[in-house]
């Protein structure tokens, strides 16, 4: 049943003229990971890191985001990317990103960062209001957009850039 | 969200495509897109915060840097005069906005408030809005220009009056490391290199310079003809523009510097000077440096201080009788702004700001004239949008103006838009404001023996405007708009000439009516993108006659496609209706112009190793046609070598090519 769904949502997909000349390579992976990215560059931590150590909070669901943010780090040396599963790896991280598939976990995160400069970005929607200092939501459907906590991003000493703030979708 | 994605992915195909392929410029650093690229894009100028186009209190249209790339343009006139509603005309000396059927001929675009970065550009003398090659900024670091229709005096006090043109400088990261050389028709060269970074902490730094030259067609105007008289106007179109861009942003901290140096032959004689004298020209330098800062204060309120300093000097040499004539103008100016927003009431988004500009120099001079009147300027405003339940947003804003400086100028200048979402992909607005436009130190103080009366009596022109528009989304590629609107000006500025002496003088001449209807379609099949738009004008001053270069139809047809691997092709067909010329009184309805269509076509491809090449042939057809031209040459001046001129010839069939290197 799932599979005829999916297939019928791609078959759906091409009788979109707009969908028609979509390249097979892109995925909604990689827009997350362009995201990603740029929040690190308009970040600043109380003592910017030499290498900046991101870690991703997430399982097999997120491979593709993997293999995207793998590639980007691969370009920055002084951007290293870890993958975890339990919370008592986050240790030595400066960014965290909690996966889509593990929004639950995002509490429990925000405990296990607390007090600590530490920038906690989520793929969740509301995400932000909940303590995430980024969080990106879909917004239309067929578009992202982002959160962003400020409270929460000075209570942990990080300071966020004026125009991520200006392009933020709400601050919280 | 399944095909969304995918969607929004196409329709960036900077994504998509590694540098130098399919339009992608130098918008990728390291293959990370820009976080602007990944958003939906979103505009500043309309409210002076950053929103959706969608949420803002005007019928606004955008133009990306990747439009400018696929059509060539070179400059601003090229892009706006893309836009629906409005057309350019150019005498040969400077090139003209028309917004909605108006302006004035020779008005020097002083209706339209010109900003780059959120900064005016418009001088303190004539006010202008230099959009022609006088346009201080060269259009390859252009982001996007916001056109904000509609009374914008309500957050911009003066020459506000029909549109705010918002320039978005483009950042270091994107333009990178760059050069470019061109050639063209006409002697025509051009050299620019631009150097650009961001470092990983987000400070971004941009250095652009850049040089065109143009040594001009021998122009032969068939006006003048008569038995035994010169018609000719021999190396008088020559134009070099030198220009220089700085800018760097660091945190909520920007600032930049621009210098402009233009030099422009005058052909065709305006104002009676000798048609062959090679020695006619005008010289136009500008030196602009701005500062801002931006902070989040809270998570509720936000704060912006902005900064400017401004100077601006004109010196032309007028050959009369074989002897030339020096006419000078120099200004200095010093202006602030600081502005809070706040959404810390429920539903509510509010503003408020002071402004201030000093023009402290305003001078002109020449033979019989050195006149200079400093200007102060001081401006309060206010705007809420107020969320009216779910799908309606009620944006109410109030500016209060006060100009002293010769005579004192008092203004209130409201706006009030409603704007109804009533489902996902529609907006309607309903606006409605009030702006105004002090007279300029040229339209008060200007005089020429001979030829020019001062006239410090003038009283500000004010405009009320009403507008309806719809924006309707048709599936995620095709949008479509539809304006209806109406403008009434009062107390409207123009020169007239008096028909006994042959003088020039400013006068208010009354109310002005322009009514109007446009529609705009813009799509996407693939790369392909299409964007046509039709627009319906009449603009008819009180005593019945229908204003000058007022063209009753406006037809605009643009195409983007990709021809094949690496190669691109855009075409683009502007139809300009019928129209009057200026008979040099208001009151007094000119002659008929027929309508025409000019057409250009452009081809660009990739070279590989990040060069890009571009061909645009300008009037694909030869088409020959004028601008409607004002009183520099369609006066009778006083021992005038040749008879009026009403319409400027523009030019014919004319190549330019160019060749880009990212490194």
């Amino acid at each position: 049943m799932k599979i005829f769904l999916h297939t019928l949502l791609a078959v759906l997909c091409l009788l979109d003229p707009a969908g028609v000349t979509a390249e097979e390579s892109v995925s909604e992976a990689r827009l997350k990971a362009g995201f990603i990215a740029n929040f690190i560059q308009f970040v600043r931590w109380p003592r910017n890191p030499v290498t900046l150590v991101l870690c991703g909070l997430g399982t097999d669901r997120s491979r593709e985001l993997r293999e995207e943010l793998g590639g980007i780090s691969a370009r920055y040396p002084a951007l290293v990317v870890r993958w975890v599963r339990a919370l008592s790896a986050l240790d030595g991280c400066h960014a965290v990103f909690v996966a889509a598939e593990q929004g639950s976990e995002l509490p429990a995160v925000l405990a296990f960062t607390a007090g600590r400069s530490v920038l906690v970005i989520a793929d969740l929607d509301g995400g932000a209001p909940l303590g995430a200092m980024l969080s990106l939501v879909s917004v239309g459907g067929d578009r992202l957009a982002f959160d962003a906590n400020l409270t929460a991003a000075r209570a942990a000493g990080l300071s966020m850039n004026a125009r991520l703030l200006q392009l933020a979708r709400r601050v919280y | 969200m399944y095909c969304g994605i995918r969607r929004v992915l196409f329709l960036l195909p900077i994504l998509a495509a590694p540098i130098g392929h399919a339009g992608a410029g130098p918008d990728v650093q390291g293959g990370v897109p820009m976080l602007e690229d990944l958003l939906e894009m979103r505009i500043t100028s309309a409210a002076k915060r950053s929103q959706p186009p969608g949420e803002a209190p005007s019928m606004v249209s955008v133009i990306t840097a990747r439009e400018i790339r696929s059509f060539g343009w070179r400059t601003l006139a090229d892009a706006l005069g893309s836009m629906r509603g409005l057309h350019i005309s150019y005498d040969r000396s400077y090139t003209y906005l028309w917004v909605r059927g108006f302006g004035r001929p020779g008005d020097f675009t002083s209706r339209v408030l010109l900003l780059i970065d959120g900064v005016p550009v418009n001088d303190g003398v004539y006010d202008q809005a230099p959009v022609g090659a006088e346009f201080p900024l060269d259009l390859s670091l252009v982001e996007r220009i916001e056109y904000v229709p509609g009374a914008g005096s309500v957050l911009y006090g003066g020459n506000a009056l029909f549109a705010v043109v918002n320039v978005v400088t483009t950042s270091g990261a994107r333009a990178g490391k760059a050069m470019q050389v061109g050639a063209g028709s006409g002697g025509a060269g051009d050299l620019s290199v631009s150097a650009g970074w961001r470092d990983e902490s987000g400070n971004d730094a941009l250095l652009a310079l850049s040089r065109e030259r143009r040594r001009g067609r021998d122009l032969y105007f068939a006006s003048y003809e008569a038995p035994g008289a010169n018609a000719w106007s021999r190396g008088l179109d020559h134009e070099a523009n030198d220009r220089l861009f700085a800018q760097f942003r660091r945190g909520g901290l920007s600032g930049s510097v621009l210098l402009h140096d233009r030099v422009k032959g005058l052909p065709g004689g305006p104002f009676g000077i000798d048609l062959d004298d090679p020695r006619n020209r005008v010289r136009d330098r500008r030196s602009q440096g701005s500062l801002r800062y931006e902070h989040q204060l809270s998570t509720k309120a936000a704060m912006r201080l902005q900064g400017y300093a401004m100077e601006t000097k004109y010196d032309g040499d007028w050959v009369y009788g074989g002897i030339v004539q020096p006419d000078g103008m120099l200004t200095r100016s010093l202006g602030g702004e600081a502005s809070l927003s706040t959404t810390a009431l429920p539903g509510q988004t509010a503003l408020a700001g002071i402004s201030w500009r000093e023009d402290g120099v305003r001078r002109q001079f020449n033979p019989g004239l050195d006149t200079d009147t400093p200007r102060t300027s001081v401006g309060i405003f206010a705007q809420d949008d107020v969320a009216l339940g779910e799908l309606t947003t009620l944006s109410a804003g109030l500016r209060y103006d006060r100009i002293s400086g010769g005579a004192t100028h008092t203004h209130l200048s409201p706006r009030l838009a409603l704007i109804v979402q009533p489902r996902s992909g529609t907006v309607v607005k309903g606006i409605t404001g009030a702006a105004f436009r002090p007279p300029n130190a040229f339209e008060t103080d200007y005089a020429f023996a001979g030829t020019n009366l001062a006239n410090p009596a003038l009283r500000s022109e004010r405009i009320h405007t009403t507008e309806l528009g719809i924006e309707q989304d048709l599936g995620a590629a095709t949008k479509l708009a539809a304006v209806l609107y109406r403008n009434r000006i009062d107390d409207l500025i123009s020169i007239e000439t008096d028909p006994a002496t042959g003088l020039q003088q400013h006068h208010n001449v009354g109310r002005v009516d322009a009514q109007g209807l446009e529609f705009e379609t813009g799509t996407r099949l693939g790369e392909i993108s299409l964007r046509a738009s039709v627009a319906w004008q009449r603009v008819r001053h009180e005593s019945g006659a229908e204003i000058a270069n007022a063209p009753r139809q406006l037809v605009k047809l643009l195409l983007a496609a990709p021809l094949a691997e690496g190669l691109r092709f855009g075409w683009e067909t502007y139809y300009t209706g019928s129209r009057k010329t200026d008979s040099g009184i208001v009151s007094t309805t000119g002659d008929d112009v027929g309508g025409h269509a000019v057409s250009h076509a452009t081809l660009a491809g990739d070279l590989g190793r990040g060069v890009e090449w571009r061909l645009r042939l300008h009037n694909v057809f030869g088409r020959r046609f004028g601008s409607v031209a004002g009183t520099e040459f369609n006066a009778n001046f006083p021992g005038l070598q040749v008879s009026p001129m009403t319409q400027v010839p523009q030019d014919g069939r004319s190549l330019y090519g160019s060749l880009r290197w990212h490194f």
